[in-house]
């Protein structure tokens, strides 16, 4: 190996050690809403514009370069989808929601204390109204607990009220990050967000950024939401084994970006008030 | 005869259980047409003059935004380069990027390097600087808005926190906060009536320091004479409508936070060739529920349909169909 190819050699493994990042690679892409919840058995309310969201996000996010792996929505989208299949409950992250590398959900939401509560529909495996955090195990890497099926999820976006609190976000994001080495990313709203014809294309709009234009995710999730309504307020949450890279892949984390596998000592969030 | 009347009961009991309680919080009306003194009697409908995207025009006018504009300072000195898509042009110089919408028109100016980043050394500037700061610039480089036609709104503000987790008890300490950004939005008003929705407003973004870091403008060009001017109908009436259509709903409760009344506004990649005026009602089925927000036409009060939507994936594996516990195929007690 000639010199030159060993310096070469040795700035990549150094750039990608320090910046953690790789050229921009195509994702796998998923999505799954629900508006009719009365159609799949549960009392929660029905919203107009969950799957206008999905469908523009997955479809956007492809003409950027990705790749969509599923979009399911209404009595297909599962709250099993996003629980823990090794926990013999009925999950089935694997085969589908943790089997992407971003995911984006648009439904109801809420906080229980320190544990967030995602409603999409029941399955036949898991008859609940909803999913919770004390059960997703997203993004888990080989060694780590549940992890005979690995997991890919590295952004996650939750289109729903409550998915990303100000006050909360560390003690329901915190634990789940633990969880998954290769989950780096919330996005969601801090509060109560809107169905409404005016922000069903929040998504697109996050993907139009950060997946054409190559925004960081922090500009193009709070763009997007600056965007089209002016009540809404979102918020996100990020991971880092200091403060400095926490805070760093809060403000310049991209969908390039691939995890480094340290654990989270630290987080970082941000969001939207007044 | 008895078992009539059971019958009968339980037709009525099922009846009423299944209508959902509706509640209109209090302050829910505030933005009501009457109560902000809107004369319901002659309401005018606006045509909105099209835009042609014309890129010489657009170009000229992103060198001289580049030149002149004080957000622009990262600019100073780099080359422009333009990129264009079916949707937007975008013309970028150092961390700053100027994008117009070929289908509204509408712009957005920012200086990526200090849009929510936040930058050391700040003070917490107080709502009336912030205004301040707002209105001498939308004055100085905000063209094409009648000063009677912009309304305050409000100051959103970007904030970042970060903290240390603990392995074990997985709580957060350390925790420390601060401004990323100030957002001063203005909404544009009509008369007495606003605009409502993802167009027609200005947001001027500032850094902490109070520095104006870029602007976004959706405002689109209105004929001036109004297409057609009619009587809408007043608060009480949408309240009924509103409430016969959801009377039915298979929930517990509806909560209305939100009756307001103005022009609908599309967002900067929508065509549109009216502003018509709408109610807008906001309402929650409980705490967990997303808000949300239906539109009625002002006019007839008749509920404007969400858009068809596209037909979602199948599973690889046919589900079977979701278990219904047998207490919710019941109707719900009062």
């Amino acid at each position: 190996m000639t010199t030159r190819v060993r310096t070469v050699l040795l700035f990549s493994i150094f750039g990608l050690i320090v910046f953690g990042t790789v050229p921009a690679a195509a994702l796998l892409v998923g999505a799954e809403s629900v508006e009719n919840y009365s159609g799949c058995g549960c009392s929660t309310g029905d919203l107009s514009y969950c799957n206008d969201q999905a469908s523009k996000f997955v479809s956007k996010m492809s003409d950027c370069g990705h790749q969509k792996k599923f979009w399911y929505k209404n009595g297909n989208a599962w709250n099993s989808d996003l629980v823990e299949d090794q926990l013999g409950v009925g999950g089935t992250d694997y085969p589908y929601g943790d089997t992407v590398h971003i995911l984006l959900v648009s439904g109801h939401g809420g906080l229980s204390g320190s544990t967030y509560l995602g409603y999409l529909c029941k399955s036949s495996n898991y008859n609940s109204c909803n999913y919770d955090t004390t059960r997703t195990y997203l993004g888990e890497q080989a060694a780590q607990a549940y992890s005979s099926h690995p997991g890919s999820l590295r952004f996650l976006i939750l289109c729903t009220c409550h998915s990303v609190d100000k006050n909360k976000a560390p003690d329901v994001w915190g634990p789940v990050f633990w969880r998954g080495k290769n989950l780096q990313y919330v996005m969601g709203y801090c509060g109560v967000s809107a169905d409404s014809i005016t922000t069903d294309e929040v998504p697109r709009d996050f993907a139009r950024k950060a997946a054409c234009s190559n925004w960081t995710l922090k500009r193009a999730w709070f763009w997007a939401i600056e965007d089209w309504l002016v009540d809404d307020t979102g918020a996100l949450i990020s991971r880092g084994a200091t403060r400095d890279e926490a805070i760093r892949n809060r403000d310049e984390m991209k969908l390039g970006w691939v995890p480094t596998g340290a654990d989270p000592y630290w987080v970082a969030w941000a969001w939207h008030e007044g | 005869m008895k078992t009539l009347a059971a019958f009968l009961a339980i037709v009525f009991l099922s009846a009423s259980a299944r209508a959902a309680s509706i509640k209109f919080a209090e302050g829910a009306l505030k933005d009501s047409p009457e109560n902000l003194g809107i004369d319901l009697g002659a309401v005018p409908s606006y045509e909105v003059a099209p835009y042609k995207f014309d890129r010489t025009r657009e170009e000229t006018r992103a060198r001289e935004v580049i030149s002149r504009n004080p957000a622009a300072q990262a600019a100073k000195g780099r080359a422009i380069t333009s990129r264009e898509t079916d949707e937007e042009i975008v013309f970028s110089a150092g961390s700053l990027e100027y994008s117009v919408s070929k289908t509204t028109g509408a712009e957005a100016l920012l200086d990526l390097a200090r849009y929510a980043v936040g930058e050391k050394g700040e003070q917490a500037l107080a709502e009336s600087q912030l205004r301040q700061i707002a209105e001498r610039y939308v004055r100085e480089h905000i063209t094409g808005v009648g000063p009677d036609e912009l309304r305050f709104l409000s100051v959103k503000r970007i904030m970042n926190a970060v903290g240390k987790l603990d392995p074990q008890s997985k709580q957060v300490s350390e925790v420390s906060t601060s401004v990323a950004n100030y957002i001063v939005v203005y909404q544009r008003q009509i008369g007495k009536i606003p605009v409502l929705g993802s167009g027609e407003n200005i947001r001027l973004y500032l850094s902490p320091n109070g520095e104006i870091i870029g602007h976004s403008k959706v405002w689109r060009d209105l004929r001036k004479d109004p297409v057609s001017v009619k009587p809408a109908i007043g608060t009480d009436q949408i309240r009924r409508i509103f409430t016969e259509r959801h009377q039915p709903d298979p929930v517990q409760q509806i909560v209305v936070d939100q009756v307001r009344f103005g022009y609908l506004a599309y967002g900067r990649y929508s065509r549109q060739e009216t502003l018509k005026p709408v109610y807008w009602v906001g309402f929650t089925y409980g705490p967990s529920s997303k808000r949300v927000i239906e539109l009625y036409d002002a006019y007839t009060g008749q509920f404007i349909r969400p858009p068809e939507e596209e037909p979602g994936d199948r599973r690889p594996v046919s589900p079977l169909r979701p278990r219904v516990p047998l207490r919710e195929r019941l109707p719900r007690l009062p």
